[in-house]
């Protein structure tokens, strides 16, 4: 062999070598920033790094922590953070709480940015682990275990929205519905340890733990459910400022909640014993947000993006485009119902002109021959546009088209709106502002108050002044008959029942709420029906409502 | 606070422990020189083959008989410094660069931070010293002989079992040596590390002018090391002295007191550091017995449908009960009277009244039917879950006389307690609600033994173990090569520390075999295991892993196919049961759970951990022996 050979073979190399740095150099090179911290070059990788924002450094915070542990594991961390996450459920079988805790503290440090692990585990120690303890405060320490993890969570993934959510979620709702919500609630407005450490989470936040919008105006302390709201804003700001993505989760619920979180506040502060101005500036601000969120465009599941507002508008123009086509038809839906009406049966025309007070005499038959006829009658747009001249026809089909567009957007709108029940929450804003609800929970709350303290007879007297005011909030908002409002009626109403058993008193001597409540329609306050009124209470000179379309409440101002 | 397996005393114990270890190795050398038998007759003939067997084992009686102590130290040291010659001192290293970023990795909100500093230093120990003993023993004798070294000591009048014993006493020596260091560094860790103290958070003046008003001041200490504390100042005499003082509530397991000295300007507050952290309770246990509803026995406590089912319940406002009995309550352990303390688990089928615990009652029973004062009043609690609920009963406590109808007041010892035995009995008075306990839930705290010598005791597990693993380590590499003895032994370790994990598989795979189904049972009884692994053995799990099957559905594969798996897997787990089981359970040897739970480590266990260790290690040494000494190492 030339003794040269090994030489040769070492050069080969060393420019092999070289070559091949050059593409890991294009490939390799570090990102390079301009004076203002920003982003500006780099190589391939980390160009594709800061494009798809995949960089720890862009992620979240840099935790030493963490990452000597993702190195320790030498490459292993799914396998080791599998079997962690096997020992922190070993863990919560054999109720070894503190051996959970640390545990799942370390699978968190293994997968700082595996959004499911801050979710799954917060959730269970929110909401599994806390219920195992029986004393109450051993679980809103539990309750503050998950919470702390989500903001450790949010710190490891700057503006994740689905995170940030999750914790307003928590704050609010756990501590706010829960079993032990009264204790939870007192807990949390006088944990001031607890609220440094809110307060440090939340400290880049638009509105933080020491503004106004965190703290209840009667007591200035922070409230749960309006710091919770914080959270949920801060989530809001991320998908509309920064077009966060929150995933698989709904977008009309998402953007909901910030109001309801107010509702929630407003509804708390009355539980708890505070009427009057309080209650009814917490309902004023609730409705606001509300009509907010009404304007905030949602995007839907069919790739239109929508108002939940845009309901009422639309009903305006679909009403205008109607009579705009009746007009270029004139008289042919008539004609077209009278053809139709010659084609029914005696008993179909006398079924389908019974007169509406006579109805209550149908048979179940009756009642399904009247829709039948109901559908056989009814002239839909485009039977309408057949029947238009020749010279008319193409701008009719086309403003039937129109039309069409128009009703469909009036469906999904609508049916988009009874998802997260809309119109009774607006309703429910404008109506608790009224002094007559004000003064309806007032003296419930009293009678509940001494009914707890078996004071019966003034138990009694509060309930009974309490429905009164309650007779004439409905018959305005007969909306109300339904939903929270009613469900809440019916648990006083029971403790109002229970009262007159304990009294003696077989009957209610002002109305049977029950009846009051399963009445459908408004009630006349100033001519109640008699059946239902036993001993005529106060009335007030509001009118009585006409009675509204469910879809569109009529646009009641509150009183001033 | 539980500690989930029963301590056999060790009377009771070394009998039958000697006798299964008998009949182990009888069965054992039996086996060995049947085998060693059939080898040789391969190579020798059946003749040829007798006479070296009978002869090696004939001579390896001589051989132990005159073992040289001074020739064994020799090798020790040798082995010793071979040890620090590769670098032994890195482990230390190591772990003092663990101690001091520990605090990174500690969950710093634990409601029980002593428990994790312990478990934690513990556990690094563990590993280290293990690892390292490990590498040190199975490398050390193959690389003599590779390198031919080892002529420098065989050509001596040296016996293959000094040879062994001394390098198991080297390493082991050097392996202590790393322990003592780490356990002094970890003790010191461990107490300095949850040592703090508080500020109280009004100003001193308030205090004492509230004092002076009211009789007491109420308030908060300073939040330091992410917890602080409620206090209640008193002022009270002592010793004729009136000083004012107070005892914090308890957080984050620790309370601490608090006194104030001095008058006017001179007035300061003093708080103590944490107590009732680092403990080692000597519990005394009584023997549970549940009853059921109708105030029958019963032999196990209701399932209120919990996966752990170690706990049993019993109704409330029933006849329901718990009975603990025991045995050896003697009024000069407990002069003062009967220090108790509960870990009763609470179930509520109704939410009841959330803003307080349920309602129990503790009553102290005579076992003797016909004295005079059959049980005590009951003495109404609170159950607190998941904290040692402390009860103290004095002695003079209120009985009701059976002849005259009236509450006397008693001394328990003299009516309640017959022939040292006393019998508590724990209702739960709330209808609707359950009250959940097992045997070491309720106990009596007889004494409390110094926190650093249990803290030893603890490390003594760890010491243990590193003695096996030492040998374990030196049996193979004189048989195998260096990396191979490493892996062999790895294996041998890691299956005996999923020694539970295997019992569960081994059970799940014999389920599946209609032959061997009953066998299922022997195994579930005799490692008293919860349940049995599904989704199968090794092979089972190849197939099943990549297709994505979930575990407790049938294997979907060809039938053939199934049945070759499962049998296969069937013959690899016996193999991993035997040698599993075989060795002794490292993780039994662990005292952790003791000392971080605050238990005293009880002798009796001490005693069968180093008499299970000794006898583990000395037919290790019979083995390598063995080994040793029919290996051609001029080869």
């Amino acid at each position: 062999m030339n003794q040269n050979s090994p030489i040769i073979r070492k050069v080969v190399y060393l420019s092999a070598i070289a070559v091949l740095m050059l593409p890991l150099y294009w490939l390799g090179q570090p990102a390079s920033y301009s004076e203002d911290r920003t982003p500006e070059g780099g190589g391939q990788l980390a160009l594709l790094r800061m494009e798809n924002q995949l960089s720890q450094a862009e992620l979240g915070e840099i935790d030493p922590t963490s990452e000597s542990m993702k190195l320790a594991t030498l490459g292993l961390r799914g396998p080791a953070a599998n079997f962690l996450w096997n020992k922190a459920m070993k863990y919560q079988r054999r109720k070894n709480w503190d051996a959970l805790s640390a545990t799942v503290q370390q699978i968190i440090r293994l997968q700082p940015n595996f959004l499911g692990v801050w979710e799954f585990q917060s959730h269970n120690l929110t909401y599994n682990v806390s219920v195992d303890f029986d004393d109450y405060r051993h679980r809103y320490t539990w309750v503050k275990k998950g919470i702390d993890f989500l903001c450790i969570g949010n710190r490891y993934n700057h503006d994740e929205p689905r995170l940030l959510h999750y914790t307003g979620w928590f704050i609010g709702q756990k501590i706010g519905i829960a079993d032990e919500h009264v204790e939870f609630r007192e807990l949390f407005r006088n944990d001031q340890d607890y609220h440094d450490v809110l307060r440090k989470a939340m400290r880049d936040f638009e509105h933080d733990m020491d503004s106004q919008d965190a703290s209840g105006r009667h007591n200035r302390k922070p409230d749960n459910w309006l710091v919770g709201r914080l959270w949920y804003l801060q989530a809001v700001r991320a998908v509309d400022s920064l077009g966060k993505s929150i995933r698989k989760k709904s977008p009309l619920v998402f953007h909901a909640d910030p109001a309801k979180s107010r509702m929630n506040y407003a509804d708390a502060i009355e539980d708890e014993g505070h009427f009057g101005e309080v209650a009814q500036n917490a309902w004023a601000r609730a409705g606001k947000e509300w009509e907010v969120y009404a304007d905030h465009p949602i995007p839907t599941s069919w790739g239109m993006t929508i108002k939940l507002n845009l309901a009422d508008e639309n009903r305006r123009r679909i009403n205008e485009i109607q009579e705009h086509l009746e007009s270029l038809v004139p008289g042919v839906k008539d004609r077209i119902i009278k053809r139709r009406k010659e084609d029914l049966s005696e008993r179909e025309l006398a079924i389908w002109n019974t007169p509406e007070d006579k109805q209550s005499e149908f048979s179940a038959e009756d009642w399904y021959t009247r829709h039948l006829v109901g559908q056989k009658l009814s002239v839909s747009h485009t039977q309408l546009a057949s029947q238009a001249p020749e010279s008319k026809r193409d701008d009719v089909e086309q403003i039937v088209r129109r039309l069409n567009r128009k009703l469909q957007l009036s469906r999904r709108v609508r049916s988009y709106r009874q998802i997260v029940n809309f119109d009774y929450w607006r309703t429910r804003c404008i109506v608790e502002q009224t002094m007559e609800a004000a003064k309806a929970r007032e003296h419930g709350y009293k009678g509940m108050k001494h009914f707890n303290e078996a004071e019966l007879e003034l138990a009694r007297e509060q309930f009974e002044e309490s429905w009164k005011m309650w007779l004439q909030v409905i018959a305005r908002f007969p909306q109300l008959k339904s939903g929270d409002t009613r469900d809440e009626l019916l648990k006083q109403m029971q403790s109002y029942k229970m009262t007159l058993t304990h009294l003696g008193e077989e009957q209610p001597s002002f109305v049977d709420p029950l009846e009051w409540l399963d009445s459908t329609g408004p009630i006349d306050t100033k001519n109640p029906p008699s059946d239902m009124i036993l001993n005529a209470g106060e009335s007030t000179d509001e009118p009585a409502s006409s009675g509204a379309d469910d879809d569109d409440p009529p646009p009641v101002e509150p009183k001033k | 606070m539980t500690l989930d397996f029963e301590i056999t005393p060790f009377g009771d114990w070394v009998g039958i422990a000697l006798l299964s270890f008998g009949i182990t190795v009888l069965i054992g050398a039996l086996l060995a020189a049947f085998l060693s038998y059939v080898f040789c007759a391969i190579r020798h003939g059946p003749i040829e083959a007798f006479y070296i067997v009978g002869q090696t084992g004939a001579a390896a009686i001589p051989d132990f008989i005159a073992t040289s102590p001074r020739r064994v130290i020799a090798i020790a040291r040798l082995a010793a410094k071979e040890a620090m010659r590769r670098r032994v001192w890195v482990s230390l290293v190591v772990f003092f660069i663990v101690l001091l970023y520990a605090q990174w990795f500690l969950d710093q909100g634990s409601e029980h931070p002593g428990k994790l500093h312990i478990a934690f230093v513990m556990t690094a120990t563990s590993y280290l010293v293990l690892g390292l003993s490990l590498f040190l023993s199975t490398f050390s004798l193959p690389d003599d002989i590779k390198n031919r070294t080892i002529y420098t000591v065989v050509t001596k009048p040296v016996r293959p079992n000094e040879i062994v014993m001394g390098r198991i006493l080297g390493f082991a020596g050097i392996g202590s040596l790393l322990i003592l260091v780490m356990c002094l560094a970890s003790l010191a860790f461990v107490v300095r590390g949850l040592h703090h103290t508080h500020t109280l958070s009004s100003d001193l003046n308030i205090i004492l002018q509230d004092i002076e008003t009211d009789g007491f001041w109420q308030g908060q200490t300073t939040f330091d090391h992410h917890h602080r504390h409620s206090i209640r100042l008193e002022r009270k005499t002592i010793d004729g002295e009136s000083v004012i003082e107070g005892q914090t509530d308890l957080a984050m397991g620790h309370v601490h007191t608090v006194q104030v000295t001095g008058d006017g300007e001179d007035a300061r507050v003093i708080i103590s550091g944490p107590e009732d952290q680092l403990l080692a309770r000597v519990p005394m246990f009584g023997e549970l017995s549940f009853f059921a509803r109708d105030g029958k026995p019963s032999k196990e406590g209701i399932n209120v449908g919990e996966e752990w089912g170690y706990r049993g319940y019993i109704e409330g406002g029933s006849l329901g009960r718990f009975e603990f009995d025991f045995p050896d309550v003697k009024a000069k352990d407990f002069p003062d009277g009967l220090p108790f303390e509960l870990n009763i688990s609470v179930f509520r089928t109704h939410k009841g009244t959330i803003t307080r615990g349920i309602l129990g009652t503790i009553s102290l029973v005579n076992i003797d039917p016909n004295s005079e004062y059959v049980q005590s009043s009951p003495i109404h609690f609170n159950a607190t879950e998941f904290v040692v609920d402390k009860k103290f009963i004095p002695r003079k406590i209120g009985a009701r006389n059976r002849k005259t109808g009236e509450i006397d007041e008693i001394d328990l010892f003299d009516e309640l307690v017959s022939d040292g035995k006393l019998r508590v009995v724990i209702q739960c008075s709330e209808r609707g609600q359950y009250f959940g306990a097992a045997q070491r839930d309720v106990y009596l705290r007889a004494a409390d033994q110094p926190f650093w010598s249990n803290f030893i005791k603890g490390f003594m597990g760890i010491w243990l173990q590193m003695l096996i693993v030492t040998t374990l380590g030196v049996t193979f590499s004189t048989l195998l090569s260096g990396p191979v003895a490493m892996m062999v032994s790895s294996g041998v370790i890691v299956l005996g520390l999923c020694r539970g994990f295997i019992d569960q598989v081994f059970g799940g795979v014999l389920d599946k075999n209609n032959v061997l189904s009953f066998l299922r049972g022997i195994v579930m009884r005799e490692h008293e295991l919860e349940g049995v692994a599904h989704g199968g053995g090794p092979l089972e799990s190849i197939i099943r892993i990549p297709s994505q099957q979930n575990v407790m559905i049938d294997l979907d594969a060809m039938p053939w196919l199934t049945n070759i798996v499962q049998f296969v897997d069937i013959g690899l787990m016996a193999v991993m049961y035997a040698v599993a089981n075989g060795l002794p359970n490292l993780g039994r040897l662990n005292n952790s759970v003791f000392v971080a739970q605050g238990f005293n480590v009880d002798n009796s266990l001490l005693a069968q951990q180093c008499l299970t260790t000794a006898a583990c290690c000395s037919v290790l040494i019979v083995i390598s022996y063995f080994c040793l000494k029919t290996r051609e190492i001029a080869a």
